[in-house]
């Protein structure tokens, strides 16, 4: 079966690793200081954007 | 880059639907499995830390630090699914790539977002993260078909690795530094 023939792509962004290593912090501090659930779901929505966004250069 | 026909015409609609969807359809599936098999018997409040512990260490293997083989179908949706015509072969096109079950993985963020819907989230929460990831995916797509920026943001990329590289290992420190934290 032919395939799409794509490269991969590499975006200034460094694959997410490094938004992923920002976003860490967020749940880390909010674990100890938090307000509660909203701010995890807000996190969990940043950090599924930020993922979907890391592999968005890929195929 | 994507040089097929789901970026012409009404194609890049579905297409960008696709991911939306199969992003969420993936989530919600891995949190009802997570639901019926795993999280009834996790302590939520350990689980949450654990998980942060997960977090941490799958995105400390991730290509800046570590070059560590990844779980990953390494197959490319196949061409042949463009044949179902412009609307629904691009909207599967998406699908395909939204759920990342065929896709190359060259970080390990989407592994720690299964994690999070098998191991902690909610339905919801997992629709709404699906959601947006499948936004994420289609962002790049979406601005390249206005320009490509390809070799700029290679370079981009090439100029600013080893800030990448400092501050993905600070940000790492301050992350255990504050878990260590009473």
């Amino acid at each position: 079966m032919t395939e799409v023939r794509v490269p991969l792509h590499r975006h200034p962004l460094g694959y997410g690793s490094l938004i992923g290593f920002g976003l860490l912090l967020v749940p880390i501090l909010l674990s100890h200081y938090g307000p509660g659930d909203a701010w995890w779901t807000a996190w969990w929505v940043i950090y599924g954007a930020a993922a979907g966004f890391s592999l968005s250069g890929s195929v | 880059m994507l040089i097929s026909s789901v970026w012409r015409g009404i194609g890049r609609v579905y297409f960008s639907v696709g991911l939306l969807v199969g992003g969420v359809v993936a989530a919600v599936v891995l949190s009802v499995v997570g639901s019926v098999a795993l999280q009834w018997w996790l302590p939520g409040v350990q689980v949450e830390l654990f998980a942060i512990v997960v977090l941490a260490s799958i995105t400390v293997a991730s290509p800046l630090l570590l070059r560590l083989p990844y779980a990953q179908n390494r197959r490319q949706v196949p061409e042949a699914i463009l044949n179902s015509g412009p609307r629904f072969g691009a909207f599967q096109f998406g699908f395909e790539m939204g759920t990342a079950s065929r896709t190359f993985m060259p970080t390990t963020m989407p592994h720690v977002l299964l994690l999070g819907a098998l191991l902690v989230l909610p339905i919801h929460v997992a629709a709404l993260s699906g959601l947006s990831f499948g936004a994420g995916r289609a962002l790049v797509p979406i601005l390249r078909s206005y320009g490509d920026y390809d070799v700029e943001w290679t370079e981009a990329y090439d100029r600013s690795a080893r800030v990448l590289w400092f501050g993905s290992v600070m940000c790492g420190l301050a992350s255990l530094v504050i878990i260590a934290l009473p």
